[in-house]
């Protein structure tokens, strides 16, 4: 779909909180991880649920399994945060961490859901603050474990027919520890973003 | 007389950000650039007396201005505006010359601050 939601100013406003929040997101993940996280530089898209598969493919772009955790969030704003782990970067943070690397798999995944909803409090916290507008979020939830990336969004499950992503993605240097967040939003709340981020913008 | 400012990032609202949140008795002759290019040509024509630099851009990012600009001596005032707010990508610009660092979205406080910590203002 070349559908675009949103005029140039409108997006280069929302690149600007999602960039902002990010880098809010990355410093308490450098904090828990005591070491320093490359950012990306944010990725938004519309996507239709018949390639909302190959466009989250094309965005993690691994062909190891992966673990996701997601969290749903409110208010001003509703939709949906996954988070997406490589396997080889779930198993290293136990390392990074400081636990034991050979952690049972009720302990692996209580740290994946610890470090989404750190990643996922932090970003929704930025984006909530720098729009002035009141966004809540739900406790996490492990949606897949090891499993191949093109099994854990099932597009017979979606309630929607297209949606607005955010991809944001974090790294640590020097070692394998990856990890997607993708933000989904549907309809409705890509209506209610238009009119916040107009907001934002007369505000400055 | 005016200081020639330059405000670097690829973000319009960005730039506008910070230009709204510079000193209003601040006297300043604002130029923006898009990325680094534009920014090293501003500086090159003299428009840079302080240079306002975001870091992640394309074309040339502000790390790589950083670099450029102490192979030309850096006669400017770097203070850098980013939204990657670690203490390492802190320590990483200031070694690399930027006389300040300043946390996205930047307050009209922040940036009066540093100018005054560095008698600028």
């Amino acid at each position: 779909m070349t559908m675009k939601p949103y005029t140039e100013d409108q997006n280069d406003a929302l690149q600007e909180v999602v960039n902002i929040a990010m880098g809010q997101a990355g410093d308490s993940l450098a904090r828990i991880l005591g070491n320093f996280v490359e950012l990306s530089v944010p990725r938004i898209r519309l996507v239709t649920v018949d390639d909302v598969i190959s466009t989250v493919t094309g965005m993690v772009d691994t062909n190891a399994e992966v673990s996701a955790v997601r969290q749903a969030f409110s208010n001003s704003l509703r939709g949906e945060a996954i988070v997406i782990f490589a396997q080889a970067g779930a198993d290293d943070l136990a390392d990074l961490m400081g636990y034991d690397t050979d952690l049972d798999q009720s302990a692996e995944q209580e740290l994946l859901l610890e470090v989404a909803n750190l990643l996922v409090g932090a970003i929704i916290n930025g984006i909530s603050e720098t729009l002035e507008t009141d966004l809540s979020f739900s406790a996490p939830s492990l949606m897949a474990e090891r499993k191949p990336l093109d099994q854990v969004l099932v597009p017979e499950q979606l309630s929607w027919s297209h949606a607005l992503l955010m991809e944001v993605n974090f790294t640590v240097e020097g070692r394998d520890f990856k990890c997607h967040l993708l933000m989904f939003m549907t309809e409705e709340a890509i209506d209610t973003l238009r009119g916040i981020l107009d907001e934002f913008m007369d505000g400055i | 007389m005016a200081v020639p400012i330059t405000v670097v990032d690829d973000s319009k609202i960005s730039r506008k950000m910070v230009i709204r949140a510079l000193p209003t008795h601040w006297k300043v002759d604002i130029t923006q650039a898009e990325h680094g290019k534009e920014a090293m040509t501003a500086y090159r024509e003299g428009k840079a007396e302080v240079m306002f630099l975001d870091l992640t851009m394309p074309v040339m990012d502000g790390y790589e201005v950083l670099e450029q600009l102490q192979k030309e001596q850096l006669n400017t005032f770097v203070i850098v505006i980013s939204a990657d707010i670690q203490p390492e990508a802190q320590a990483r610009v200031k070694k690399l010359g930027a006389m300040a660092f300043i946390k996205k979205p930047v307050k009209t406080t922040d940036i009066e601050n540093v100018l005054r910590e560095y008698g600028i203002i």
